[in-house]
């Protein structure tokens, strides 16, 4: 079962698409107005611009979401003093700079040593945080991605699988 | 193989995609050609705003010709005005006649931006008087008051910035304000 919250932003961001396919239609009470003078060519342009953008925003949300689930996992197992090697890997990690530890190269690194069978899944993880990086720092350069293409579609997928397969343990 | 009924949506997206008998009615090649010939009075009307230059030789005035594609009327050819002025370039490019709420738009463009000018009804003195939105109140849904029908007389005009958005009329001196506009910012 997926994650409540990337259920609800799936379904926002759905919302939002047929909005915005409406809104761009002869069927909205404003289309007269607000696409006075213009070609159907040009409002296809404008249209699909915005459902790439939607698209994108969406995409963020779902990694912001991923983001504070590891972290919170991160506290939860630290407070909760679990006797499994990941929660006293974290642990360890506490003891020396409590909650300034990077989500890559802290938390993800010790899911990845200390949880079996999460290596590949982390790796993905941490190829698709690049892309939230460029997302969410003004999207200046170029990223250098391990696949070509992510979209809301695949990061949704990819938060899924997380939600699914790795326990992470939520506050009580 | 299964005879079910199709669904709604789907049947009525396929409905959308049939030509429509009012659509099939309309002569294409008779709304391409009054388009053509109100951009030819387009150029004529700039022609004489522009002669004291363009006759000293300060402004050199030249047509291309543009390919330019619209839904129902397919590709075919227009002109595109280019105007010269020392290293600037200034042209007034064709965009279509299929287009929401007019009959045909011609962009200025140049180095520094683009404007527009729109052929519109010349009975309409901006978007307000072109747009008629309609409210339901108490939870009933609006009544849409058909249009009268008459015939329109379309006019080129300048379409001024946001909120005002007016249709003016294409003057010499506000000409001159869009070409220095486009071309020097």
């Amino acid at each position: 079962m997926a994650n409540a919250a990337i259920v609800r932003i799936a379904e926002y961001h759905n919302d939002v698409i047929a909005s915005l396919r409406l809104y761009f239609s002869d069927a909205s009470p404003s289309f007269q107005e607000r696409f006075f003078g213009r070609t159907p060519e040009e409002i296809s342009v404008e249209l699909a611009a915005r459902l790439e953008e939607t698209d994108l925003r969406s995409a963020l949300a779902i990694f912001s979401t991923v983001e504070a689930a590891f972290r919170v996992d991160y506290e939860q197992r630290c407070q909760a003093r679990m006797r499994d090697d990941l929660s006293r890997a974290f642990r360890a990690m506490y003891k020396e700079r409590k909650k300034k530890v990077g989500l890559e190269e802290d938390i993800f690194e010790a899911w990845k040593d200390e949880w079996p069978g999460s290596r590949q899944l982390i790796g993905s993880l941490r190829g698709a945080f690049k892309f939230r990086h460029w997302l969410a720092h003004g999207r200046y350069w170029k990223p250098r991605l391990a696949r070509t293409k992510y979209d809301f579609g695949s990061v949704y997928g990819l938060a899924e699988d997380v939600f699914n397969s790795l326990p992470l343990c939520e506050p009580d | 193989m299964s005879t079910r009924a199709p669904r709604n949506d789907f049947d009525e997206f396929v409905r959308r995609q049939q030509v429509s008998s009012t659509v099939a009615e309309i002569d294409w090649e008779k709304e391409r050609d009054e388009w053509l010939d109100y951009l030819n009075l387009l150029y004529k009307r700039v022609e004489a705003f522009l002669t004291t230059y363009t006759s000293s030789g300060q402004i050199v005035l030249e047509y291309r010709n543009v390919k330019l594609n619209e839904e129902n009327i397919g590709s075919y050819i227009a002109r595109k005005m280019v105007l010269r002025i020392g290293r600037q370039e200034v042209s007034l490019v064709p965009v279509g006649t299929l287009l929401i709420g007019c009959k045909g738009r011609v962009d200025i463009v140049g180095p520094a931006g683009k404007a527009r000018v729109l052929l519109v009804d010349s009975d309409a003195s901006g978007l307000a008087a072109l747009v008629h939105v309609s409210v339901g109140t108490g939870g009933k849904i609006p009544v849409f008051a058909e249009p009268a029908s008459r015939t329109i007389k379309w006019a080129w005009r300048i379409v001024t910035r946001p909120p005002e958005r007016r249709f003016v009329e294409i003057t010499q001196e506000r000409l001159f304000d869009l070409i220095m506009e486009v071309a020097n910012g």
